[in-house]
């Protein structure tokens, strides 16, 4: 009954949503018909979404085993909490999620007080449109309310890498800032469509792009928290296709933060603020489409069904090509404004753009290279990490160089020689930071000190900036700080500590793996690690062998740690739960793997790391959110 | 991120922990430095984007096994990769080879570059 109820609700959002189109449509034809307002649309589109949602939430909860996506996503035993977060860790499940995020932003949207009711209407055509044609790939391709008949007595279980804190806020989170831009791309298509000639659309565009990248950059920061501690190889980003899917729009989004810059102060670069716009959630979908139709070899590729890819892929390039149409068509109805320079923040700003879509641009190309060379020269390939981490470093450099100095050009036309001249006392406090770096990680391998140095050279001259607003004279003053620079100076510190991080992590972690007998004490950086034994402990729905370390330093106990294997009852699967001990310095992992066959004694497989400053990675993924999240409270207050 | 896992999961009801293993580990610490710098380098055949070093498939353990034979056999890195290539294939390989059909992969990102800043940079009157 209340699956039935769900669907229902689920076409009563369908019909509601189809007035986006049908109504500009029809109104050419006769001016009285169909005068709903889209404000009002959105809002029972978004309720009879939630209320659809709720069904399936409530048959997850109940576990009502006559539907499918309960019965191969959920089980009695399941913990409450996995019951809930199962109804978006499955294909059919977490699209609806995906238009309930949709159909949210829809309605934050029409509730908003935008004086351009024109532009508010017109996106909103856009935005129920696009909301149609997702519910519409949900009821012809993924309903999450079909029955099994005869229904089961028992669900198979969620899978057991998805059971985890973690995971029950990293998909919404991840949605919120994909589904985001949809919003954004429905304005940016309106003003293109529509002809509507105002240049104010970026302060209607602002507040969606800062709110959307915010929450992507959380989600793929809290993704790559999970895949650290839970993968148990204590990494904490595999170049894997669907991390890179997410990264996409991630790096075009970093590009229209800062390209919005310029267009609402300079009105420059006005129409390439669109196409950035649609790029990015284009791009999002193509992360969707990518995973949904598992058309790219992941580990992520569980939904394999040839007729949602098609679904997809026929979305993908109606989105695209409507987005690259009416661009191409739009012209030069903006007016052609004057060159940039290189040497000024436009020019700089430029810069960021030209190689944050360079960057995205080739992390595309590499993933889906391998599918092309497949059909063009029939010849199977891998392109894996080495080749990404061999591409990153040449478009980094620049990048980093420009986020040192950018901050300091002015507008419209700088000089080089006088730039240096202003900059003499951070330059000479460079040098010193250098030295500096360099002897604290004296011998260690030259990369690594490269990196260090440039991250602080970032830390370093984003602290720099603000002493502008501290004044010696006539007395020891602070100046109020203006938001706008604060959330840069905040999201480029976050940048510099998550390069040090990486680093650390990547290049310089120390690892030992051995059999380890009982009592017998490993040596690892600056701790002692000391096993006792393992345990069998029962948890809700499977049974840990727990293993128990207690770690030393210099001969005194800190503190002990529990790594896990879990081996779920239903589904005869097995994780790793890694355990880490994170200090400022570094992170101690330890993950246990099987006992050791070949003797008696009770020694196990343990494979213990020390990564260094990997918690400066998720403090630096805090603070970049903290930027975005600064820059959205200004643009909301700049509107009241 | 790694929130849908897993075909793979499925199929090889595999276990994540497992990768090296303690007595794969060679005791000169120098060769087996290269032989984790091989390994990733080389790309678990029957797994979703894992390298040899992450992987705890047979074939996997197989190709370490190899790698590290050889190593002490005195073979050089780049010996050994183009050996795993010759027997495996271009498939093996996580950095494929320079060649006309994968030019592409740096090719035209330097064309995209070089067609941006030209966009961007480019005088207007």
């Amino acid at each position: 009954m209340i699956a039935e109820l769900g669907i229902f609700f689920l076409i009563l959002t369908l019909v509601f949503s189809s007035f986006g189109f049908l109504q500009p449509i029809l109104s050419n034809i006769s001016k009285n018909v169909l005068l709903f307002s889209q404000e009002k649309l959105s809002v029972l589109i978004f309720t009879f979404t939630l209320l659809s949602f709720f069904c399936l939430a409530y048959s997850f909860l109940v576990s009502d085993f006559s539907l499918n996506v309960v019965v191969n996503n959920s089980n009695t035993q399941l913990p409450i909490i996995y019951k809930i977060t199962g109804v978006w860790g499955n294909h059919e499940g977490s699209i609806l999620l995906w238009l309930l995020v949709m159909t949210f932003f829809g309605f934050l949207f029409s509730i908003q007080n935008i004086k351009n009711k024109d532009i508010k209407t017109k996106t909103l055509y856009v935005q129920n449109t696009l909301i149609f044609l997702i519910g519409l790939f949900i009821v012809l391709t993924s309903n999450p309310f079909e029955r099994s008949f005869p229904p089961e007595i028992e669900g198979s279980d969620l899978n057991p890498l998805l059971q985890d804190p973690g995971l029950i806020i990293h998909p919404p989170l991840l949605y919120l800032g994909y589904v985001g831009f949809s919003i954004v791309y429905s304005i940016s298509l309106a003003v293109l469509l529509f002809k509507i000639k105002k240049d104010d659309f970026v302060n209607v565009l602002r507040p969606w792009v800062f709110a959307s990248w915010t929450f992507l950059t959380l989600g793929i920061g809290l993704g790559s928290w999970w895949a650290y501690y839970e993968l148990g190889w204590g990494g904490f980003w595999f170049w894997d296709p669907v991390e890179n899917a997410s990264l996409l729009p991630w790096l075009t989004a970093s590009a229209l933060l800062h390209t919005i810059l310029i267009s609402s102060k300079r009105k420059l670069l006005l129409k390439w603020t669109l196409l950035l716009s649609i790029i990015t959630f284009t791009l999002s979908l193509l992360g969707t489409f990518l995973v949904r139709s598992g058309v790219l070899i992941s580990v992520h590729a569980f939904a394999n069904d040839p007729s949602r890819g098609l679904f997809i892929l026929l979305l993908l390039i109606l989105v695209t090509g409507a987005g690259l149409f009416f661009y191409i068509k739009s012209g030069s109805f903006f007016p052609k404004k004057n060159n940039i320079n290189l040497i000024s923040k436009e020019g700089a700003i430029s810069l960021n753009n030209i190689f944050m879509l360079t960057l995205s641009f080739t992390i595309l190309l590499g993933t889906v290279y391998p599918l092309f060379s497949g059909v063009i020269f029939n010849t199977k390939i891998s392109v894996g990490a080495p080749f990404f981490n061999s591409i990153l470093a040449p478009i980094i450099f620049p990048l980093v160089i420009g986020m040192i100095f950018g901050p300091f050009l002015k507008w419209g036309n700088d000089d080089f020689f006088n730039l240096i001249n202003r900059l003499k006392i951070l330059l000479f406090i460079f040098f010193i930071v250098a030295l500096f770096v360099w002897y604290l990680n004296f011998g260690g391998p030259i990369l690594s000190i490269i990196f260090f140095i440039f991250s602080s050279w970032i830390i370093t001259s984003s602290l720099f900036e603000f002493t502008k607003f501290i004044s010696l004279k006539p007395k020891l003053t602070f100046k109020k700080v203006p938001l706008k620079n604060l959330s840069q100076l905040t999201a480029h510190i976050g940048i510099g500590l998550l390069i040090i991080g990486a680093t650390g992590t990547s290049i310089l972690k120390k690892e030992k793996i051995q059999f380890q007998d009982p009592n017998q004490i490993i040596s690892i950086s600056k701790f002692d690690v000391k096993f006792m034994g393992v345990n069998n402990v029962e948890g809700p729905n499977y049974i840990s062998e727990m293993g128990e370390f207690k770690i030393y330093k210099k001969g005194e106990y800190l503190k002990s740690l529990y790594p896990e294997r879990r081996f779920y009852n239903s589904s005869d699967q097995i994780t790793t739960e890694a355990a880490i001990y994170s200090t400022i310095f570094g992170d101690l992992y330890i993950a246990i793997g099987d006992k050791n066959s070949l003797n008696d004694n009770q020694s196990w497989t343990t494979r213990i790391w020390y990564n260094p400053f990997t918690l400066w990675i998720w403090i630096g993924v805090f603070l970049l959110s903290l930027g975005g999240a600064i820059s959205l409270i200004k643009t909301l207050r700049i509107k009241n | 991120m790694k929130l849908f896992i897993t075909i793979f999961f499925l199929i090889f009801n595999a276990d994540l922990s497992k990768s090296v293993e303690p007595d794969e580990i060679l005791e000169n610490t120098e060769l087996e430095e290269i032989a984790r710098e091989i390994g990733r380098n080389l790309r678990c055949l029957v797994c979703q984007n894992e390298d040899i070093e992450n992987s705890n498939a047979d074939i996997a353990k197989d190709l370490r096994l190899l790698v590290r034979k050889k190593l002490t056999e005195g073979e050089s890195k780049k010996e050994i990769i183009s050996f795993v290539h010759s027997r495996y294939g271009d498939f093996v390989l996580f950095s494929p080879p320079f060649r006309y059909d994968t030019l592409g992969l740096w090719i035209f990102p330097l064309i995209f570059f070089i067609f941006l800043s030209y966009l961007f940079f480019r005088r207007k009157n």
